[in-house]
Formats: structure tokens, C-alpha cells, sequence
């Protein structure tokens, strides 16, 4: 097997179409040569640094014309990031949010117990949303969208007051989480997740075009939160931790409702989270119509340090 | 023995590279990530465990190659992928940050030079994660060809990588 057909073959590993015997093949030329190993090695890094360059491209306000102009023809096959909660560890958990007030109740934890975050509307149950990146806590703030039925409408992509010159390819609403109050919290041993879910819905047509990528993003920073709107996104590289998820879809489908998780384990010198959901259409200028998200959740799941109490503020 | 910091720290930074383990088992870069997200909060609960970062790591490799294929199986019903004596194999072998940093730097570089057409299969490959089934039908190509070019462009940017790492080595 040389070099291209066994890149070809590791194309199909990823894939997972592989027939049994032809991954016997597979295996047998990387068993009796370690070239092919180490071409096998090198293959799955650089797939998965391009994974992350891409994803970080994403967000980047300069983003290359062949990304964002790309003709699309594709059929409606959308990607979920799969996500399994790390309370599997856990036992009976039940949190509520409810608009501005956080109630939280812990039933015998035996490893993880969950906090939810002080992300204040995060069901959109009040009509407060302002224009550009927030410069404070505790209210949503971005691009053009609105409040409407208890749901986030993405409206318009716009580009960013720190980057006024950058290319509007997305639209972005934030909010900026203070993590202070709540950092009695985190697990001395700083094995502390934090979580975001946000429900995203594109309620077009079916196999409507173009296609439609939302995102849940967090970073987490150090500093003072005040102060981020006036260097943001060039100051996305000095996050401490993030995380990210994403779907693309075609219009309504039979999934229905997507729900997005993306999570970060949380440094002990995090001060503030910056709250990230957005809708991108894939080829612009688009019309964001009848795209819209709903339930946003912030969690912290740690080991628990506590008894087992219900606590209402 | 590390102190709880200093795994977190060593975990993150070799992110990257664990990741990419992973998906060798989950076929699936977003699972990869979650299955190193599990190892991570493993490991920092265990931290007296581990005797040193090298112990960390195999560990690392070990637990999260062993909860990939469990989630496989609770989701498929059954795995099937590369055998455990091939993946031990591979995870001797697996290299760490210290060169998987140079490869990114470099791969930043490379890419630049590919045609628009190329950066767009593999914007679809690797960003909105479609099988090559999908990126034929999307692009009008046969299967076949998909997976000829994709093999191509893997030894294009792996053959591009190298001459750089070597040109900043000897420099």
C-alpha cells in the first residue's frame, strides 16, 4: 500500500466505512511498518488542528472570501455536537432558573453536584437586549435581534465596535457572567466544568439555503469585565479557557430543536465569562429570518464539599 | 508528583495532541473533545496518583481511549474500529505538545498556499464535519475522487509542514 492509498484508507477510517477486512489491511500495513504509523499519527493531528483552525476562523472577523462566499448545494445533513452530561456521575440533581432569581436544589451528590450561574434571562423571559458588545454584567447585548415570545430572534449580522472595519458575518449576542461571587464554589482542586446550553431553532422551510451555523461559545477571562468591549475580539487569544459548540442546519427538519453544550474546565484566577450565542449564515448577505434561541443555561459542575441543602436567592 | 495546577496546565497544553488520539478511537473530533474533558476532570480528582507527567499522560491516552470505545458502545450497541493492540501501539508512539506546536504553527502557514476549491473540502471535512458521501454530493464529484484529493492534500500540507519544521530547525 503506498503512501496515497494508505491516506486514502485513513480518509475512510475517519469516516468509519471501512469493511472489516480492508481494516485488517489497515492495521496489518501500520503493524509491519512504522512509517505508516507515524503517517497515521501525522494525518489525525493535522485533521484535528485543522478542526480547530477552522472553528477558530469562524469566529474571526477577517474571515477568507472562499469560507464565507462558498456556493452551496448540499443536501440537508446537519452535525450536532454531542455532548453527555458530566453528571452521569452524579445522582438526582434538579436546578431551575427562573428569570432573575436562581434556585438551586442538591439531592444526594455522591461525586458532582451542579451550580447554575448567575446568567440572568436566560429564558428571554424580559424584554432587555442592547446594541454592541456589553460593557457590564447581567443583561444581553450584541448585533441586531430581539426579544419576542420569550425567544432571542437573530435579526442581522453586524461586526464588532472594536473592529468596525471587520466583515459582519455573523450575529452575535453576549452576555458577560461575573464568576467572583461564586468562586467560594470551585473545588480547591480545580476540577470545576463549567457548561453552556442554549436551545437554537431554524424555523425556515425545509433544505432551505443557505445553510444556517449557530454557536454557543464561552471564554473565560481574568480582569475586569468592564473593560473587554474596548479590545474585543482582538482579545479573544487571552482567554484563559473557552468553549465551543456548533450546528449547521438546512431549515426545520425532523430534530427539531437543537441544543447545544459547550463546556471548559474553570482556572482557579477566572474572574468573568463572556457568553457567546450566535446564528451565521454560509453565504452572505442573508436575510436571518425565523432563526432564534431559547433556554440558555449556565452551569458549574464540581465536587461537591457541601451537604445536601436547597438554596433559593 | 505534580500538584493538581500543574496537571490541569499539562492537560491543556497537550489538548491538542489527546484529542487526536481520541478520535482515532471515536471517529468524531467534537467526541474527542468531550472524552477530553472527562480525562481531565479524572485526572485532576486523582492527582496524588500520578508520579510523573510521562504517568500522566498514559493514563490520559489509557482512560480516555477506554471511555471512547465505552461510549461507542453504549451508543452503536458495539465498536468497531482500530484493536486495542494497535491503539496501545499507537499511544507509545503518540508525540506530545512540544511538537504538535511547531505542526500548527507551520500548518497556519501551508494552508495559505492550497486553492480555494481544496480549503473548501476541507472546510467541509473538518469544520462542518461531513462524511465524503456528503462533501461528493455538495461539491458534484464522485466518492471516489473525494477521497484521492483528500489524500493528496493530507501529503501536500504533511510534505509542506515538514520543509518548514526542517527550515526553522536548521535556522
Amino acid at each position: 500500500m503506498n503512501d496515497n492509498d494508505f491516506l486514502a484508507q485513513a480518509m475512510r477510517h475517519q469516516d468509519g466505512v471501512l469493511t472489516p477486512d480492508e481494516l485488517a489491511a489497515f492495521e496489518t500495513a501500520m503493524r509491519d511498518d512504522p512509517a505508516k504509523r507515524q503517517l497515521f499519527t501525522d494525518t489525525q493531528l493535522r485533521s484535528m488542528a485543522l478542526h480547530d483552525r477552522f472553528r477558530q476562523e469562524a469566529f474571526q472577523r477577517d474571515t477568507d472570501t472562499a469560507v464565507c462566499e462558498s456556493k452551496r448545494t448540499d443536501r440537508s445533513v446537519c452535525v450536532t455536537w454531542v455532548t453527555r452530561p458530566i453528571a452521569a456521575m452524579a445522582a438526582g440533581l434538579v436546578i431551575g432558573l427562573f428569570s432573575a432569581s436562581i434556585v438551586w436544589a442538591i439531592s444526594s451528590p455522591k461525586t458532582t453536584t451542579e451550580r447554575l450561574f448567575s446568567l440572568l434571562n436566560g429564558s428571554f423571559a424580559e424584554n432587555r437586549l442592547e446594541r454592541g458588545f456589553p460593557h457590564q454584567t447581567g443583561f444581553w447585548s450584541g448585533d441586531e435581534a430581539a426579544i419576542h415570545n420569550g425567544q432571542l430572534r437573530f435579526i442581522a449580522p453586524g461586526s464588532d465596535s472594536g473592529d468596525p472595519t471587520g466583515r459582519a458575518i455573523s450575529c452575535d449576542v453576549f452576555q458577560l457572567v461575573d464568576l467572583r461571587p461564586l468562586r467560594h464554589a470551585l473545588s480547591p482542586e480545580g476540577d470545576s466544568v463549567l457548561e453552556l446550553s442554549a436551545d437554537f431553532r431554524d424555523g425556515r422551510a425545509p433544505n432551505t439555503k443557505p445553510s444556517v451555523s449557530f454557536f454557543g461559545q464561552l471564554y473565560l477571562f481574568s480582569g475586569d469585565p468592564g473593560s473587554l468591549h474596548q479590545t474585543w475580539p482582538q482579545s479573544i487569544p487571552e482567554a484563559l479557557a473557552s468553549g465551543s459548540a456548533q450546528v449547521t442546519t438546512l431549515g426545520s427538519d425532523a430534530k427539531g430543536v437543537r441544543t447545544l453544550t459547550a463546556k471548559c474546565l474553570v482556572p482557579a484566577n477566572a474572574d468573568f465569562a463572556v457568553i457567546q450565542i450566535a446564528a451565521r449564515p454560509n453565504l452572505r448577505p442573508a436575510k436571518l429570518d425565523e432563526l432564534s434561541a431559547d433556554n440558555v443555561k449556565l452551569i458549574l459542575k464540581t465536587q461537591p464539599t457541601l451537604p445536601v441543602r436547597i438554596v433559593q436567592r | 508528583m505534580p500538584a493538581p495546577e500543574d496537571i490541569t496546565a499539562t492537560l491543556l497544553a497537550e489538548r491538542l495532541p489527546l484529542t487526536a488520539f481520541f478520535a482515532s478511537v471515536t471517529r468524531d473530533f467534537h467526541l474527542a473533545e468531550d472524552v477530553f474533558q472527562e480525562v481531565c476532570v479524572k485526572a485532576v480528582a486523582r492527582a496524588e496518583s500520578f508520579e510523573t507527567t510521562a504517568h500522566l499522560m498514559n493514563w490520559a491516552r489509557l482512560i480516555g481511549k477506554n471511555r471512547s470505545i465505552d461510549i461507542l458502545r453504549a451508543r452503536d450497541g458495539r465498536y468497531v474500529g482500530l484493536s486495542d493492540e494497535m491503539l496501545a501501539l499507537l499511544a507509545q508512539e503518540w508525540p506530545d505538545e512540544s511538537k504538535t506546536d511547531a505542526m500548527q504553527e507551520a500548518l497556519d502557514q501551508c494552508i495559505t498556499q492550497i486553492t480555494p476549491n481544496n480549503r473548501e473540502l476541507l472546510r467541509l471535512r473538518y469544520f462542518e464535519r461531513r462524511n465524503c458521501t456528503d462533501v461528493a454530493a455538495i461539491m458534484g464529484r464522485k466518492i471516489e475522487t473525494v477521497y484521492q484529493a483528500l489524500a493528496r492534500l493530507h501529503k501536500t500540507l504533511g510534505d509542506c509542514i515538514r520543509a518548514r519544521l526542517q527550515t526553522d530547525s536548521a535556522s
